[in-house]
């Protein structure tokens, strides 16, 4: 097998069995079904041309995670993006699990927050990063990840309390 | 729910459940393989174009013309009205940004002039649904315009800038429909020298570079164009090639070679993609221009260089397989060889409509 395909065969690999879980993260991100796609798309081309390095250096997981959580912070910097805040939910169905008011609630008060909050709180309680696993991949200081978190909680602890609290632990 | 008790369990199942509405996911590994492969071939001629794009930050002008030419009072065939609404075109800018540039809002009467920063969203590029990517001569890297049937022709601005990663990016703006001289001449000295009787060159693709006014925010209509590029998909039956014309005022992006018969075919930079031979060809008048043969991802490529009196740069190409082909091969197949010939390229290059 030549290099290329190689390379090709080891990341169409990686992206089937990863793919899923990063557009979930992707979405926790940016509350957005069609932009979480645009941002795994992004994140997983830039992938592909760092793939050499990064498979030497066995973190993919981690690069990738990296720019999509760059790559959405650098969306809402963008003077449309930062025109587009809605109180309007982009997407929700009535499934399972939660209440919808409930989960809706949830994802409105996490849009709400600013994009590097949102980062930490989806990095910390979706991923399961350390504070230092964190810091790393926002290319911030640990002292940052906790204030921000502290205050990410809150705000979303403030936005919630009107929600009749339900069960919703770890599966 | 309680985040004073266990935030982190309370969060995490929480966003569990938001996620059961999830919407089934359609893209396939081998998608992203694809837009990996193009992206990293973009990259690579980015660098190759980095060399020469001395100014650092530039404005790009892309137009889009419609497929396929239809007869019009403008000329050989070409709908060419930068009044007419309701069009919808994409521009990527280096690899990095997608972007949906649309109309005024739907149901609206109103003139296209202006378009709101929030009509312009980022868009997902799936294979086969874009077109060739494009570099243009003049600085800011590879662009890549896509095309829309049916479209009429307008621009978009682009400021290209560092992202980040060594790549830089065109933020896509709203830019005011054009009427740019320039393409015209060069479309109507593609269509007249090398195919006069329509039937070969469709899928029109046309942009130019321009120099960056001086002051930021000023009217983009003030930058000098100093770089104009046209380029059609050659069809012939269900395969297809591509012709292409250049040109590029080299005082402006400050690319050397002004001085006509000194271009030497050693130059790297002079052609673009592998070059298996240069020649040096003089003409019966004395002009000497030289003729670039190689292969691109393993089809023929033909470029002749031509330097005008006036120091412009001209560069015209004959491709064996269209743009399409080289970005994901999902289009028409390659020629038998390249769709024009050398004295072809020689006559459409010193056509004195082309210049800018």
């Amino acid at each position: 097998m030549g290099y290329s395909n190689s390379r090709d065969a080891d990341f169409t690999a990686y992206v089937a069995a990863r793919r899923g879980h990063l557009r979930r993260t992707a979405f926790l991100l940016c509350g957005d079904w069609h932009q979480a796609e645009d941002l795994v798309q992004t994140a997983l081309a830039k992938l592909y041309v760092a793939w050499p390095r990064v498979r030497r250096d066995g973190s993919p997981e981690a690069y990738v995670r990296k720019i999509l959580v760059r790559a959405h912070v650098d969306e809402t910097r963008r003077p449309w993006r930062r025109e587009r805040s809605s109180p309007q939910l982009p997407e929700s169905a009535a499934t399972a699990g939660l209440p919808v008011e409930e989960r809706d609630a949830l994802l409105t008060a996490l849009a709400a927050l600013p994009a590097g909050q949102r980062g930490v709180v989806v990095l910390r309680h979706w991923v399961g990063l350390s504070v230092a696993e964190t810091a790393a991949d926002l290319g911030c200081s640990i002292g940052t990840v906790k204030s921000q978190t502290a205050r990410a909680v809150a705000r979303l602890r403030e936005a919630l309390t009107d929600v009749a609290p339900t069960t919703g632990g770890r599966a | 729910m309680n985040y004073d008790q266990s935030p982190v369990d309370e969060l995490y199942g929480a966003m569990r459940s938001a996620l059961r509405a999830e919407p089934p996911m359609t893209a396939l590994p081998h998608d992203d393989l694809l837009r990996g492969q193009s992206r990293l071939r973009r990259r690579r001629l980015g660098t190759a174009a980095s060399v020469a794009a001395v100014v650092p930050v530039v404005a790009l002008i892309v137009t889009v013309v419609p497929s396929g030419p239809a007869a019009g009072p403008d000329g050989p065939g070409f709908a060419n009205s930068p009044t007419a609404d309701r069009q919808t075109f994409d521009v990527e800018c280096g690899g990095v940004l997608a972007g949906e540039l649309r109309p005024q809002a739907r149901g609206s009467d109103a003139p296209r002039e202006l378009i709101g920063s929030d009509r312009v969203k980022l868009k997902r590029l799936r294979p086969g649904e874009s077109g060739a990517p494009r570099e243009l001569a003049g600085g800011g890297g590879p662009l890549q315009a896509l095309k829309r049937d049916g479209s009429p022709r307008s621009g978009i601005l682009g400021t290209v800038e560092d992202a980040g990663e060594g790549e830089s990016h065109c933020e896509a703006v709203p830019g005011a429909p054009m009427d740019m001289p320039e393409l015209d001449r060069l479309e109507h000295a593609l269509f007249d020298t090398l195919d006069p009787s329509k039937e070969h060159l469709t899928s029109f693709l046309a942009g130019a570079g321009a120099s960056a006014p001086a002051e930021a925010g000023s009217d983009p209509e003030q930058s000098k164009v100093t770089s104009a590029s046209v380029t059609g998909d050659w069809s012939e039956g269900d395969r297809a090639g591509n012709v292409s014309l250049s040109v590029e005022d080299p005082t402006a992006g400050e690319s050397g070679m002004s001085d006509p018969g000194a271009a030497p075919c050693e130059d790297p930079g002079l052609f673009s993609g592998p070059q298996l031979s240069c020649e040096r060809r003089e003409l019966a008048d004395g002009t000497v221009v030289l003729v670039g043969t190689g292969s691109k991802n393993g089809f023929a490529r033909i470029t002749v260089h031509y330097v005008r009196p006036d120091g412009q740069l001209v560069w015209a190409t004959s491709d064996q397989a269209s743009g399409i082909w080289w970005e994901d091969s999902s289009g028409a197949g390659p020629l038998d060889g390249p769709p024009v010939t050398v004295d072809q390229l020689i006559d459409l290059a010193q056509d004195p409509r082309v210049h800018l």
